[in-house]
C-alpha cells in the first residue's frame, strides 16, 4: 500500500481514467490494491432481471397504476348529457377551446351555457369587452326565442333578458365617451339586426290565427317603452327619439304615426305591408330556426362498433376523417381517446366529429405526425417502428432469451477473448437463473459468449 | 433533466401507462442489479425491484420533478426497501450460504466461478454502511460519475470522493484477506 500514496482526490481521478478507457482489467496489472479493488468491481458481472420476472413487475405495476386523469365516465344513457354538460365546464377552463353552445331553455345543456355565460361575464374586464359580451348575450337570447318559437313555444323572459342586456350595453357604452368607435359601431349594427329579428318574430307570433298570439300580445306593449325609449345602442340613422318612435311603431301599428305603446297593444294586426323595418335594413336575416351545437368534448373508452368512419364508443357515434389512418388499424375492443366536436343532435342521437384521436391501447402506437401507425399483432415477425414504444413486443421479442445470458454479458470486458471464456453466454445464470438451481435450464446452454455479449452491450 | 424525461413523468402521473411502463423499462435493470448486490438472493432482488416500482407508482403523483432526479428517487426507494428487509427477515446475508453457492455441481467450472465473485463481492458489500455500499455500486457497478453519485446521494462530488477513498481502502482489505484465504483454502497458499 505504501507504493500507491493516494488523496481522495488523486484516486478519483486515477479511478476516473481506469473506468473510461477500454479494458478496466489492464489497471488490475498495476498492482494498485484500490484500484484493484476499484476495477474488481467495475468488472463484477452485471444481472438483469429476467424477461418474465420484468413481465411479471410491469404487470403489478400497471395493476397499481394510478387512474388516468382523463376519466373513464361510463356513459350510462340516463347520464350522457349530464356527463356531457360537465365536460363542457371543463373544456371551458381551457383557454384554447372554443365552446359553442346552441342550447335553449329546457335543453340538458342549457345550465351550463348559462354559467358559461357567467364566467364570461366575471372575465369581461372592460367597458368594451363587457359592452360587446351583453350584445352577444341578447343575441343568444334572440336565437333561443327563435329557436323555441319552432318548436311551439314561447318564452318571453328570453325577450326581455335580450332588450335588458342590449339596454346595459348601450348604457355601458353611454358611460365612455373614449369607447372605441369602430366596435361601438359593430355594436349599434347588431343591437339593430337583434331589435329588427326580435320585431320580426314578434310580429310573426303574434298573428291572428297563431296559438301563442295571445300570449304574444301583451309582450309587444311591455317592451314597446324599451323599443321607443332611445337608449338602445342603435345606429344614429335610427336612435334620435323621434324618429324611432316614428320607426317602431309603424312595425306594430297599421299606421306610420306615432301611436302610444298602451294604445298598440289593441290596435296591433299586423300585415306584411306593415314591416317598414324591413325595408330599412334589407341585409337582415331571420334567425334560423334551426340550432347547432358545437361542443368540444373529450371521450375515452372502448371501441363497441365500427362502421366504415363511424366509430360508436359508449353509445356516441364518432365521425372519423376517412383516411383517418387510425381506421386501418382500429378494432372492437380497442381503447382510444377521441377530441372532437358535438356536431350534430337528432332526437337524443349526438354525432361527434373527430378532431383528433389517440389510441390509449398499449398495442398501438400512433407516429407523432399521425400518418403511420404500427399495431402488435402477436408476432414477432411484425416489428414496431423505431419511434413505437412497443414495450409488449419488444419484450416479447427483441430479446427473447435475456434471461439465460443477461449478467455478465454486459460486462465491459465480455468483447475481450483474453478475458472471457467462451462461456461468458452463461454469465447471465450468475446473476439471475444460475442461482435458482435451474441448471439444466439455463446454466448449461453451453451456448456462445461471444455472441451473447454482442447482444447485451446496451449498458455498456 | 431533459424536457423529454418530464414529458414522460408527467404523462406517467397523469396515469398514463406507456409512461410509466417506459420509466420501468428505463430503471429496471439498473435498480434491479442496485438490490441484487445487496440482498441474499435472486428472488430476495426481484421482490423488491417489484416493490421499489410499486412504490415509485404510488409515489408519482406526488413526486417533483423540479426536486430531486427521477433516477435518484428510485435508489432513494431502494435503499429503503433494502432497510426494510432486513427489518422485516431480521437477518444478514453473510450469515447465510447464497442460493448462489448451493447445487453447484452441474455448472460449468467458469459459472462457478462467476457466482464465487458475485458472492464474494456481496459478502464485502455487507460490511459497509448503506451509503458506502451505494457509492461502490453506483460508481463501478454503473459507472456512474462523482457528481451523479452525489447528486443521487445529496452530497458534493468532493464528500463522494472522500467516502470512496475510505471504502476502496477497505474494500481492498476485504477482498485481499478473502483472496488469500481462497488460495489457502485451495492448498495453493504457498503461492501467496
Amino acid at each position: 500500500m505504501t507504493k500507491f500514496k493516494h488523496t481522495p482526490d488523486s484516486l478519483a481521478d486515477k479511478l476516473d481514467q481506469a473506468l473510461t478507457q477500454g479494458d478496466p482489467q489492464q489497471h488490475a496489472s498495476e498492482g494498485d490494491p484500490l484500484v484493484d479493488a476499484a476495477m474488481r468491481m467495475a468488472n463484477a458481472p452485471k444481472p438483469q432481471l429476467s424477461a418474465d420476472a420484468k413481465a411479471r413487475i410491469l404487470e403489478q405495476i400497471q395493476q397499481h397504476a394510478p387512474a388516468p386523469t382523463v376519466h373513464r365516465y361510463n356513459f350510462q344513457p340516463l347520464l350522457r348529457w349530464a356527463v356531457a354538460a360537465a365536460i363542457i365546464l371543463v373544456l371551458l377552463l381551457v383557454p384554447t377551446a372554443q365552446v359553442t353552445l346552441a342550447s335553449v331553455p329546457g335543453d340538458v345543456l342549457y345550465p351550463a351555457k348559462k354559467l358559461i355565460e357567467t364566467i364570461e361575464t366575471t372575465l369581461a374586464t372592460t367597458p368594451e369587452t363587457q359592452a360587446a359580451l351583453l350584445v352577444q348575450h341578447a343575441q343568444r337570447r334572440s336565437d333561443e326565442a327563435a329557436v323555441l318559437f319552432g318548436r311551439g313555444q314561447w318564452n318571453a323572459d328570453l325577450i326581455r333578458a335580450a332588450y335588458e342586456n342590449m339596454g346595459q350595453a348601450a348604457s355601458i357604452v353611454s358611460m365612455k365617451p373614449s369607447f372605441d368607435s369602430n366596435l361601438k359601431n359593430s355594436l349599434q349594427l347588431q343591437t339593430l339586426a337583434i331589435n329588427s329579428a326580435m320585431n320580426n318574430l314578434l310580429i310573426v307570433a303574434s298573428q291572428p290565427g297563431q296559438p301563442l298570439a295571445a300570449t304574444v300580445v301583451p309582450l309587444i306593449s311591455e317592451i314597446a317603452p324599451t323599443q321607443n325609449s332611445g337608449m338602445l345602442l342603435l345606429p344614429s340613422t335610427v336612435t334620435p327619439s323621434r324618429t324611432l318612435t316614428e320607426t317602431a311603431s309603424p312595425a306594430f301599428t297599421e299606421t306610420p304615426t306615432a301611436v302610444p305603446a298602451t294604445e298598440t297593444t289593441a290596435t296591433l294586426a299586423p300585415s306584411s305591408t306593415a314591416l317598414p323595418t324591413a325595408t330599412q335594413l334589407p341585409t337582415i336575416m331571420p334567425p334560423t330556426p334551426t340550432a347547432t351545437i358545437i361542443v368540444n368534448l373529450i371521450i375515452e373508452g372502448p371501441v363497441e362498433a365500427i362502421n366504415g368512419n363511424i366509430v360508436t364508443i359508449y353509445g356516441f357515434d364518432v365521425t372519423f376523417d376517412p383516411n383517418d389512418p387510425i381506421l386501418l388499424v382500429l378494432q372492437v375492443g380497442d381503447w382510444i381517446l377521441v377530441n372532437g366536436n358535438i356536431a350534430e343532435t337528432v332526437d337524443s342521437t349526438v354525432t361527434i366529429t373527430s378532431v383528433e384521436a389517440e389510441s390509449a391501447d398499449s398495442n398501438i402506437a400512433i407516429s407523432e405526425d399521425g400518418a403511420t401507425i404500427w399495431r402488435d399483432s402477436g408476432s414477432c415477425g411484425n416489428p414496431p417502428p423505431p419511434w413505437a414504444p412497443a414495450h409488449g413486443w419488444r419484450a416479447r421479442c427483441e430479446n427473447p432469451g435475456s434471461s439465460a445470458s443477461n449478467a455478465g454479458n454486459n460486462n465491459p470486458g465480455n468483447g475481450n477473448a483474453g478475458n472471457n471464456n467462451p462461456n461468458n453466454g452463461n454469465n447471465g445464470n450468475n446473476g439471475k437463473n444460475g442461482n435458482n438451481g435451474n441448471n439444466g435450464k439455463n446454466g448449461n446452454n453451453g451456448n456462445n459468449g461471444r455472441g451473447n455479449g454482442a447482444a447485451n452491450d446496451d449498458d455498456d | 433533466m431533459s424536457s423529454n424525461i418530464e414529458r414522460i413523468i408527467r404523462q406517467a402521473q397523469q396515469g398514463k401507462s406507456e409512461a410509466i411502463s417506459t420509466l420501468y423499462e428505463m430503471h429496471a435493470d439498473a435498480i434491479y442489479r442496485y438490490i441484487f448486490y445487496r440482498v441474499p438472493t435472486t428472488e430476495d432482488a426481484e421482490d423488491l425491484t417489484a416493490e421499489v416500482f410499486l412504490r415509485m407508482v404510488e409515489g408519482l403523483p406526488q413526486y417533483n420533478y423540479k426536486g430531486i432526479p427521477f433516477e435518484a428517487w428510485l435508489y432513494r426507494i431502494s435503499a429503503a426497501r433494502i432497510a426494510d428487509f432486513y427489518r422485516r427477515t431480521k437477518r444478514r446475508p453473510q450469515t447465510e450460504l447464497s442460493d448462489m453457492l448451493r447445487d453447484q455441481e452441474a455448472l460449468p467450472e467458469e459459472q462457478i466461478q462467476q457466482n464465487e465473485e458475485i458472492e464474494t463481492l456481496r459478502q464485502a458489500l455487507q460490511q459497509f454502511s448503506d451509503e458506502e455500499q451505494t457509492i461502490l455500486i453506483l460508481r463501478f457497478l454503473e459507472r456512474k460519475s462523482h457528481k451523479e453519485v452525489g447528486s443521487i446521494l445529496g452530497k458534493t462530488a468532493n464528500a463522494v470522493k472522500a467516502a470512496q477513498h475510505r471504502a476502496l481502502i477497505q474494500l481492498a482489505a476485504i477482498l485481499g484477506s478473502e483472496e488469500k484465504a481462497r488460495h489457502y483454502l485451495r492448498g495453493d497458499h504457498d503461492e501467496v
